[in-house]
């Protein structure tokens, strides 16, 4: 069958984003009618239907009776924001990073925390960071043990977990427990925690993080240098690329070569590094590799009308009946190797859950770099292109259209990359200021040079 | 000499449109779900009406292959509009209604909602007579009687008008009870569905009354009584030789396998004719298995008909800001028949109940350029369906391909356009006139004449 393509701008219009919602706005979103909530989470049930390129990791969801069980559920609303909450509820049971409802407010609006940033260590509630003011009182690495008197894993569970949007488990339980603190910017929160010397104290808090000055004492995502270089010993360098959204990230490290080269060995720690630009990642493995690299293939579901109408009963179409027709979208291109001297030399790279995305990309183009050994846990498992949707009362949402996974098809997302060697740091580790997956990559690059 | 065949008693058999294949299967839900596909109750949930009509919005905006032709609808509003008008229905059957009020707009003869088995009843019932609208006026084009002598006895006749209703001027009435729920690819065809096919159906056995009036203006009231089926035997095949050689062969379906079969053993006998004419005014469609073959036996070579396109949707384009793209398929060929080869002159008969399958038929004989098409434009009114289940028991289908004539031209939401046209007047009804065959009969005379000398 001979086939080319047209493009009819005529049904386009079809496809802009609904005239019936309002453009983001900084005021308070309008209320909004039974008929516009309705609206608004029929849209996103359709946008999933046709969109979501991930519902057969989630076989034991019944979309479409979810959504009618929401139906009552968003009726029942007495605020957009509450519509909002539930908007979120019905999103994040697909259970991808990539697709997700938010509504954009006025800072602090509905949810504040106070000046703590939590983390999640085995399971524990941990403090990964505090403003100034509060780091005599709440140390760092405190452990939180409960929140408003409940055990605090299981609060933030209660509380954060129908509302979170993640891909894989490890994922998931991250961000609920960083999310441990959150609530009603008007209602001030109770912890007890026992401090790193073994001190167990109380204290109540406001969730005062939007309406009170004050400062960081780590540095954090906004504040971290995107490019990171130290010596571990004279011969084992140390570079950490802290995010991949900023081209210079990549200029850093092109910078920082001439003295790169000097190392026997080298540590690449991307486990800060949420993604961005997966070029940015590409340009910096070229360096790390004699042979043209591989990288991550994609493909996106595809709607063909006449195929779905015929599918009903000619088996050949079926696929497209069932909804589960693929369109294959290749690879991302090779990656060259790098002209000029190259970065050749025993290689780990650090990972964590907060590995993600072009991050992500970065790892699967190393893949088969054989002097490349990786450390640590499992990535975040969640990268795509997602679909922006705007909903009634201004609120927006994403629906991740594209299905990344290795060049030969093998998922990742859902699952995260593995680590070719498991290192988990324990709360003690944190506490003492430990890095056990640093530790073991410099015992191992150790061990390579000493093997030569 | 008159063959006919009988395959089903009845008109029911007349009115299928799209692929009778296709009618028992509904498109499912994303991997497999039914949890919309609820059964018939009275009145069902307000979620399951939503639910619903969001289902038909979706599908809808996904799939429909004709929103150019419709520019000036807001789908998403529509849906919007529509929410708390289902939300606020009392009945199972209201709700029904008020889906069909929302697919209208799409003006679509292949795009729309059926009711629940249920409720099918309630429009399934059909008065004895036909009607038509002819110079502008409701007028009766044909009385059946056979086996119902209460019929016979009310005396009606081919030529009159019907002026009202159940007491309600014949306009009016369609306005109010039959125009909001159809889509219609064209005037001819909205005439064509509003007062050929709709204007006397309603519940089985419950009768309608019809204020006539007569040639000479008297007018009087009849009661007709709504039937599920109406007596008497219909073929959908009929051949007849004409004066001078001339063969009549009448195809009111493209639907069944034994159209095809009753064609072929007819051959032999349409062969024997020094011209033919095909009359597909009764013919709304069916299947291109049956129409092709027939359509090829005019040619002794591979025949050419209609182009079409679908939506070819990807997420990822929609994603980066890219335009809906077409899948265009070129237009389709259907290999000559090695036995069967008519080589004299045709014309075909058509008018707006000529639709679907026997409009792409008539694309294929203008492409063919095998003679005149002669009556009134067809329905414009073609594509695949795609079916999908509703709650409480019903049906959504949308039309999924547009058909073209090859380069692109249109004939969806224009109607095939015949080479000669013939209107049949008032005056020609109650003379039991059929100007259109008279006048395909006088255009083959003149060019079997021609041959002949």
């Amino acid at each position: 069958m001979i086939r080319r393509y047209l493009s009819i701008s005529l049904l386009l219009g079809l496809f802009l984003a609904s005239r019936l919602a309002a453009q983001d706005s900084p005021a308070p979103p309008p209320d909004l009618s039974d008929g516009e909530k309705l609206y608004g989470l029929s849209y996103l049930w359709q946008e999933a239907n046709y969109n979501f390129a991930f519902f057969d990791q989630v076989p034991d969801l019944d979309w479409d009776s979810t959504y009618r069980a929401f139906i009552p559920q968003v009726l029942a609303t007495e605020s957009t924001y509450e519509y909002y909450r539930t908007l979120m509820r019905f999103v994040a049971l697909l259970e991808d990073g990539h697709t997700r409802v938010w509504l954009s407010a006025p800072t602090g609006t509905y949810e504040s925390y106070p000046w703590i940033l939590t983390q999640n260590v085995q399971g524990q509630v941990l403090v990964a960071n505090v403003g100034s003011s509060l780091a005599e009182r709440i140390p760092v690495h405190s452990v939180i043990e409960t929140i408003d008197g409940e055990p605090a894993a299981e609060h933030a569970v209660r509380e954060h977990g129908p509302y979170t949007f993640a891909s894989t488990d490890h994922d998931r339980a991250d961000r609920i427990m960083a999310a441990a603190l959150s609530g009603p910017p008007d209602q001030a929160v109770r912890i007890m925690y026992v401090t790193p010397d073994g001190d167990r104290r109380s204290v109540t808090l406001d969730r005062d993080r939007r309406t009170r000055e004050d400062e960081w004492l780590l540095p954090t995502s906004a504040t971290r240098q995107r490019f990171e270089i130290r010596w571990l010993d004279d011969d084992i360098a140390y570079v950490a690329l802290n995010t991949f959204s900023d081209a210079g990230v990549a200029d850093d490290f092109e910078a920082a070569l001439p003295e790169l080269y000097r190392a026997k060995a080298l540590v690449i720690d991307i486990r800060k590094n949420g993604g961005g630009n997966s070029g940015h990642g590409y340009a910096i493995a070229s360096y790390l590799t004699n042979d043209s690299l591989q990288t991550s293939a994609w493909k996106t579901p595809e709607n063909v009308a006449a195929y779905k109408a015929w599918g009903a009963f000619n088996e050949r179409y079926s696929e497209y009946n069932d909804m589960n027709a693929w369109r294959d979208g290749g690879t991302h291109g090779a990656v060259a190797p790098a002209e000029g001297r190259r970065l050749i030399v025993p290689t780990v790279v650090l990972q964590e859950h907060g590995t993600f995305s072009a991050a992500e990309d970065f790892l699967i183009a190393i893949e088969k770099i054989p002097q490349i050994t990786t450390i640590g846990r499992p990535t975040g498992g969640s990268t795509g292109q997602p679909l922006s949707l705007t909903l009634p009362g201004g609120g927006r949402a994403n629906i991740c259209t594209k299905r990344d996974t290795y060049p030969d098809g093998r998922d990742f997302v859902g699952i995260g990359i593995a680590p070719d060697i498991f290192v988990e740091a324990t709360v003690e580790d944190v506490q003492q200021g430990r890095d056990p997956a640093l530790d073991r990559a410099v015992e191992l690059l150790r061990n390579q040079l000493s093997e030569r | 000499m008159l063959h006919r065949i009988t395959l089903l008693a009845g008109l029911g058999a007349l009115v299928l449109t799209g692929s009778a294949a296709a009618q028992d299967a509904a498109q499912r839900s994303p991997w497999g779900s039914t949890a919309l596909e609820t059964p018939y109750r009275e009145d069902i949930s307000a979620a399951e009406k939503v639910a619903g009509l969001a289902k038909v919005w979706s599908e809808v905006k996904f799939n429909f292959a004709n929103f150019d032709q419709v520019p000036e609808l807001d789908w998403d509003s529509l849906f919007l509009a529509f929410i708390p008008q289902v939300e606020s229905t009392t009945s199972t059957l209201e709700y029904y209604r008020t889906l069909q009020r929302f697919t209208a707009p799409l003006e679509d003869g292949h795009t729309r909602v059926q009711l629940p088995p249920e409720l099918a009843d309630l429009e399934r019932g059909r008065a004895p007579i036909h009607t038509r609208l002819t110079e502008g006026r409701v007028i009766v084009h044909r009385v059946y009687t056979d086996s119902l002598p209460e019929v016979a006895a009310l005396g009606i006749e081919p030529g009159m008008e019907v002026v009202a209703v159940d007491g309600v001027p014949v306009k009016e009435y369609v306005a109010e009870h039959i125009a909001p729920f159809r889509g219609n690819n064209t005037p001819q065809g909205r005439d064509r569905t509003l007062y050929d096919y709709a204007l006397l159906r309603g519940p089985v056995g419950t009768p309608v009354i019809l204020t006539l009036r007569d040639r000479d203006g008297a007018e009087r009231s009849v009661s007709l009584p709504r039937l599920r089926r109406i007596p008497g035997s219909w073929s959908l095949v009929e051949f007849e030789k004409l004066e001078e050689g001339i063969g009549y062969l009448t195809i009111r379906s493209f639907a069944w396998d034994q159209v095809l079969a009753e064609v072929d053993s007819l051959f032999p006998l349409i062969q024997e004719t020094d011209a033919l004419i095909i009359d597909l005014r009764g013919n709304g469609g069916g299947n291109g298995r049956i129409g092709w073959p027939i359509l090829g036996y005019l040619t002794d070579d591979t025949l050419t008909y209609q182009q079409w396109f679908s939506r070819e949707y990807r997420p990822i384009w929609r994603a980066w800001g890219e335009e809906q793209q077409l899948f265009l398929n070129p237009p389709g060929t259907w290999p000559a028949d090695s036995e069967r080869f008519y080589a004299k002159p045709v014309a075909v008969l058509i008018r707006s109940r000529t639709a679907s399958m026997a409009e792409n038929f008539c694309v294929g004989f203008r492409i063919m350029n095998r003679g005149l098409i002669i009556g009134e434009a067809t329905a414009g009114s073609s594509g695949t369906p795609l079916f999908f289940a509703l709650p409480g028991g019903g049906r959504g289908q949308v039309v999924t391909t547009r058909g073209q004539y090859p380069g692109g031209e249109e004939y969806i939401g224009v109607g095939v356009v015949p080479d000669i046209e013939v209107l049949p007047t008032v005056e020609d009804v109650w003379n039991g006139r059929d100007p259109v065959l008279e006048r395909a009969t006088e255009e083959l005379r003149r060019l079997t004449i021609g041959a002949g000398t």
